[in-house]
């Protein structure tokens, strides 16, 4: 081992100098701005699912509040059926069954255009939105054929099956974090 | 801080408007922002970490933590200096909370530190060769050295940001100053 003198000193220096002169910086390896802007919108989507939380208190309490208004309300529908009521119901609900079907294709489509696709779905707290979706939509679609007359029940149910694929494209389209990459 | 002095830093320091936009939401904005820095900070987060995964890991954390306190920034001073502030900040916290694995990176083996070793590895960055040797100075001689002698840092600044005495920090410098000067000159001797 030699001692060091006044040159190691300078040659110190002449390195710190020259490590400096472009401001200390060094290029990383891969491109860390993916990871850090999939973070920032992981922050932005958990703000977005809080509002959602708020959102689904207002889909269960007006399921429910359907349900019960409904239940009162289907037990008087069927006793005052007459048989030109029965014809319009019978078409109420083929056009119910139609309209929950035609939401399954559209699901089913749309999962397989994805998978097609290579995407993977994300976001394992979003499954249980959907899960309350799914549920407020089949209590929907049971008070219905209780109450097939009732115009806001349909447009209620409309919404459920809209706000489902909108949820499922959030969940296939949200980016991964580098870690997760 | 007057409305003059405020135009003024509006307009000349580039990044004050990019970073107005950016804390309003404008993540555009903030990529250039990371486009103009990152390279700097990450230059930081890799002489103090000093491993590869660590670095890319912290540098993203140091943006994700800008984007988060970028309202804060009230062009008092240059916007550069808030961040390179704040990134420090950043840096040291979180490879605090790294504290046990970091401190797995002392002599491995013959003597070759792991960040050494990725320094062979083919996805490494481009290192020089004062960082190859400041990587073999002790954890926080290695943090005192490069926020003195490298990042500009007053020793009252290290000793604060690092919690210890400005003494300490100025011995620190010292004993590191000795050991790669020392190294560098067995390096020529050989």
């Amino acid at each position: 081992m030699t001692t060091p003198n006044n040159s190691s000193s300078n040659a110190l220096d002449s390195l710190i100098d020259e490590t400096m002169r472009n401001g200390g910086e060094i290029t990383p390896p891969k491109d860390l701005w993916r990871g850090i802007e999939a973070s920032i919108s992981r922050q932005q989507l958990g703000s977005q699912l809080q509002v959602n939380n708020n959102r689904r208190w207002v889909i269960g309490i007006a399921a429910s509040l359907f349900v019960a208004i409904g239940v009162f309300m289907g037990t008087h529908h069927v006793q005052m059926l007459s048989p030109g009521n029965r014809l319009q119901t019978e078409a109420q609900m083929k056009l119910l069954t139609m309209v929950t079907q035609q939401h399954q294709q559209q699901r089913e489509l749309l999962l397989s255009n994805y998978q097609d696709a290579g995407f993977t779905p994300s976001f394992s707290e979003l499954e249980v939105e959907l899960q309350q979706l799914r549920e407020a939509a089949i209590k929907v679609t049971q008070q219905l054929q209780q109450e097939p007359n009732n115009l806001e029940l349909w447009k209620f149910l409309q919404w459920l099956h809209q706000q489902e694929l909108e949820l499922l494209k959030t969940m296939y389209m949200q980016p991964r974090t580098y870690r997760q990459v | 801080m007057t409305a003059q002095t405020l135009t003024a830093s509006y307009f000349d320091d580039p990044d004050v408007k990019l970073a107005q936009q950016a804390g309003q939401g404008d993540l555009k904005a903030f990529r250039e922002i990371y486009e103009r820095h990152h390279r700097r900070v990450y230059g930081l987060v890799m002489r103090l970490a000093g491993d590869l995964d660590t670095a890319n890991d912290v540098t993203q954390e140091v943006f994700i933590q800008l984007w988060k306190h970028l309202a804060s920034f009230r062009g008092e001073s240059k916007f550069s200096t808030w961040l390179y502030t704040v990134a420090t900040r950043v840096v040291i916290t979180e490879l605090r909370k790294q504290n046990r694995r970091v401190q797995q990176l002392q002599l491995v083996g013959d003597g070759q530190t792991e960040f050494e070793q990725n320094l062979v590895h083919s996805d490494g960055p481009d290192l020089g060769r004062l960082d190859g040797l400041i990587q073999r100075l002790p954890l926080q001689m290695r943090w005192v050295f490069v926020l003195h002698c490298l990042e500009g840092m007053r020793h009252e600044d290290v000793a604060e940001e690092l919690g210890i005495a400005i003494g300490t920090s100025k011995v620190q410098v010292h004993r590191a100053r000795a050991l790669l000067e020392e190294w560098l000159s067995d390096d020529n001797a050989e």
